[in-house]
């Protein structure tokens, strides 16, 4: 099972690095919005998401992310189990 | 004390996925022929759906074979030139001229070559080879076309403001006209489809799977298309003294600019309320004066949203519904191309006294609240048309059209 | 209906922002010119997915970092004409936070435009999944990217056009924006140009021998064999004089006309159609009302193209030539190299600063008189002299000619 801790860690810092932010400011329960993070750089995000951890993102998802706990959540969704 | 002028279109053509002369066009915009199906012109086993709205097969006379210096786009531009330019009868006045612009607007240029060159090599990057297609092809190369082909030597400028660029190229084309700085004009839009267009737009989630449905509840975004359309502008004092007769009278050009976001609209309209407004403002008319719009209404779930939101904000207070409809939904999104076409759709309106309607509309969409003219045409005398046009950052564009009878008051 | 008015009239410069391999004010450039010192060096840098040859001479602008000029987040990924264009419109905000966003407009000229995305998008293209394309890169690879990334940075939308005509495009992106202010679009014009150095481009052109394979070919020189790549970013703030009173903006220099023209393949052409130019440059004379005479300056387009350089400097001659009190002849690309939709603004910031420090530009290191040409007044070294009026002049190797004609204000001090 993938170290739920590193996998929070490790997202926050791959959003903070696309979306140019420092890394404390992404914590969990921020939402795209105030970190103000836009609908392209979401789709870079989640690009991101879906290589690193080799998952696939339903396009009717990506909508409904809103915040990083959402990010999280979609990872740990769709990581297959070990 | 400088006279007034008013530019008028004295001649138009369209080549388009769904006609490829103004009669068929606009018959196609009557009875709904739509022109999506599968893509042929690239391969698009790669992404999830394949579907756009392609110009058929054409023929290019030999005598404008010289003058094509770039690709499809380029062809496609010069396609629509000739028949505006045979329509307004005005090449003895366009050869050799120094006092004539063209101005032409468009998204990607002419990047078909470049395509072809490199659909049999995605294994490598582009050698120099393929690079030539596409630096030897500039944006500006329909535009020297177009001059190349009449002798012309007054300006040509090129206008890739993304999806507006169309609707650029006609007012641009307008302004210079009524400020007396060219005696005629020749507007183009003009757009080839590309993969790289159709792999960005999917890319956005902006593509639909299967129809294109402005307005509609249950729209799933845009289908891309190609083409170009024309159209011949020039004073209505020259445009009476020689006979011509005059199609229609661009009376206003209202621009803006979001400053908002590189690919997404204002989230309030406030750019497209703008544009709308300063046409208005530019024709000297007021909103209950107009008699439809043709919306950019691509089909995505965003723009037909802000985009009703702007025509309600702007024509609150006018009574009566105002009929606001997208032919997108049988051309596709053109592009570059979209802005003129739609003005060549919107003076042909004017000239029918009939609204095209927004075909493929499926049930209203309550965050819309306009009345989109679904499916079925609508005759109407109309006097005063908008057109709007949207683009990626940000560019807006509103063109006020009129009827040469019902003139705005001078 | 749209009124007519007279085309392109009157108009101040009140503010500069550039950014170049010379320098990132008017006087850091101005002062490279009169050094004479040609800012490229043949290039290490290696495009996308690498390539064994030697890339051409270019004069790339080093070091460059956009976070030093906007704390914009995301920045760095625009593309580098976006980059510029904002890193050249950053320095003109301040002077402006005394006009309504709404009121200014931007006109951007790009000769290459989103080209070196479109490559770099295409290839993403084919090595990635769709899915895994950047968004962003998509976004960039429309020509009208940088301006519209301008008016995001700084919020100013009356309107927002790109023009493209190769190397004539900014100033080209001039004459229009003096025109849309003068039609009332907007109480200020942002106009310009930018374009990013273009390797893709410049390996193309070297093969077909437009670009000089020679690092050491300059404009009218002797040895002239074609261009040297450049890039920048140039933009001013163009607006009425009653507007720059009104609001206290120093007053750099006045734009009097222009004219725009097309003839095509002028490199092509063994005469290099001259005369094309000459009638450019003698209608705008007229229009200004202004004789040859009235001219002290003339800051030519010309590249090291061996033809196009030949029928400018015919065409200057015809106009301005023979009898003592021609005007002198500057061209900046044989120290920029040619910096296509940069390189008009660029040569009106040089005609600017040659005005406010009454001194003018002379020749480029390594030059050598072509007697093939009109002995042209090319000053052997930097020039003290009183510059009242200039034309500044952009033709792009396909036939776009654009001319503008400048005036001294008394504002000489102006920043």
């Amino acid at each position: 099972m993938p170290d739920r801790e590193n996998i929070r860690r490790d997202v926050v810092r791959v959003v903070a690095d696309i979306a140019d932010l420092p890394v404390e400011q992404v914590t969990a329960e921020a939402t795209l919005q105030d970190l103000g993070i836009d609908s392209l750089t979401g789709l870079r995000i989640v690009a991101e998401m879906e290589k690193r951890y080799k998952i696939n993102v339903p396009e009717e998802a990506i909508g409904g992310i809103r915040s990083i706990r959402d990010i999280l959540r979609l990872v740990d969704d769709h990581t297959p189990d070990s | 004390m400088t006279d007034a002028i008013r530019p008028c279109i004295t001649g138009m053509g369209v080549i388009t996925p769904i006609g490829q002369d103004l009669d068929s066009f606009w018959e196609a915009l009557l009875t709904g022929r739509c022109g999506s199906a599968p893509i042929r012109s690239f391969d698009t086993s790669g992404f999830k759906s394949g579907i756009g709205c392609e110009v058929a097969d054409y023929t290019l006379p030999a005598s404008l074979r010289p003058h094509v210096l770039g690709g499809r786009c380029t062809e496609l531009a010069l396609l629509a030139v000739t028949q505006a330019v045979g329509q307004s009868g005005s090449e003895t006045l366009l050869r050799g001229s120094s006092e004539t612009a063209v101005v032409v607007g468009t998204t990607m240029g002419d990047v078909t070559r470049f395509e072809q060159e490199r659909a049999a090599h995605t294994d490598r990057p582009a050698d120099e080879r393929e690079l030539a297609a596409l630096v030897g092809q500039p944006l500006d190369i329909m535009g020297r076309s177009v001059a190349s082909l009449y002798g012309i030597t007054g300006l040509v400028m090129t206008t890739p403001t993304a999806c507006a660029a169309g609707a650029y190229a006609v007012g641009l084309a307008a302004a210079m006209v009524a400020r007396g700085r060219v005696t005629q004009a020749i507007a183009v839009g003009c757009e080839a489809l590309s993969r790289l267009a159709f792999a960005g737009f999917t890319r956005l989630g902006a593509m639909s799977p299967d129809a294109c449905r402005p307005f509609s509840r249950e729209r799933r975004g845009l289908l891309l298309g190609e083409g170009a359309a024309a159209v011949v502008i020039e004073p209505d004092t020259a445009a009476r003294r020689r006979g011509a007769e005059i199609l229609g009278v661009v009376d206003g050009f209202g621009l803006s600019c979001d400053a908002h976001h590189i690919t997404g609209p204002h989230p309030e309209g406030a750019g497209a309320v703008a544009a709308m407004t300063r046409a208005l403002r530019e024709g000297r008319l007021a909103p209950s004066d107009v008699d439809y719009i043709n919306a950019h209404g691509t089909g995505t779930s965003l723009n037909d949203k802000v985009e009703s939101l702007a025509v309600r904000r702007v024509f609150a207070g006018t009574p009566g519904t105002l009929p606001v409809s997208s032919i997108k939904a049988l051309t596709g999104h053109m592009m570059g191309a979209a802005g003129c076409v739609e003005a060549v759709a919107s003076v042909l309106a004017l000239r029918h006294g009939v609204i095209p309607p927004t075909w493929n509309w499926l049930g209203e969409d309550p965050e819309c609240g306009i009345d989109c003219v679904p499916n079925q045409p609508r005759e109407k005398p109309l006097r005063h048309v908008l057109s709007n046009s949207y683009a990626f950052g940000g560019n807006n564009a509103s063109l006020l059209l009129s009827a040469p009878r019902g003139a705005s008051a001078s | 209906m749209i009124e007519s008015r007279e085309p392109a009239g009157d108009c101040v410069v009140t503010a500069v922002g550039l950014i170049a391999p010379a320098g990132r004010t008017s006087r850091g450039l101005h002062d490279r010119l009169c050094r004479g010192d040609p800012c490229w060096r043949p290039s290490p840098a290696s495009p996308p997915g690498g390539a064994e040859d030697v890339e051409p001479a270019a004069a790339s602008i080093g070091g460059f970092n956009i976070k030093e000029f906007l704390d914009r987040r995301g920045s760095k990924d625009l593309s580098r004409t976006s980059q510029l264009a904002c890193a050249a419109a950053a320095p003109l905000a301040g002077g402006l936070k005394d006009v309504a966003p709404e009121a200014i407009g931007i006109v951007l000229g790009t000769g290459w435009g989103s080209l070196p995305s479109v490559v770099a998008f295409e290839w993403e293209t084919c090595t990635l999944p769709v899915r895994q394309v950047n968004p962003l890169l998509f976004a960039e690879t429309v020509s009208n990217a940088p301006a519209g990334q301008v008016s995001i940075q700084f919020g100013w939308s009356a309107f927002n056009l790109t023009v493209s005509s190769g190397a004539a495009s900014g100033l080209a992106a001039i004459a229009e924006g003096s025109d849309l202010l003068s039609a009332g679009r907007a109480e200020v014009v942002i106009a310009g140009g930018a374009d990013a150095i273009n390797f893709e481009a410049l390996r193309v052109l070297r093969a077909e021998g437009t670009a000089a394979s020679d690092p050491g070919s300059l404009p009218f020189s002797r040895s002239r064999s074609g261009l040297i790549g450049g890039e920048g970013a140039c933009l001013f703030a163009l607006e009425s004089p009653a507007s720059a009173r009104a609001r206290g903006a120093p007053e750099l220099a006045r734009l009097r006309g222009a004219r725009l023209r097309y003839t095509p393949e002028m490199d092509a052409s063994p005469a290099g159609c001259p005369d094309a130019v000459a009638a450019l440059l003698q209608d705008l004379l007229d229009g200004t009302g202004l004789g040859a005479r009235d001219i002290q300056l003339v800051v030519a387009s010309a590249c090291g193209s061996p033809g196009g350089d030949r029928a400018e400097a015919r065409a200057i001659d015809a106009v301005f030539g023979g009898a003592p009190g021609q005007p002198m002849v500057v061209a900046p690309k044989g120290v920029l190299g040619e910096t296509w939709g940069a390189s008009g603004p660029l040569a009106i910031a040089a005609a600017v600063e040659s005005m406010r420090a009454r001194r003018v530009p002379g020749r480029p290191r390594g030059f050598a008189p072509d007697p093939e040409l009109p002995p042209l007044d090319i000053p052997s070294g930097p020039r003290e002299a009183r510059v009242r009026n200039a034309v500044v002049l952009a033709r792009s190797g396909a036939g776009h000619l654009v001319a503008v004609l400048l005036s001294e204000t008394e504002d000489r001090h102006a920043a």
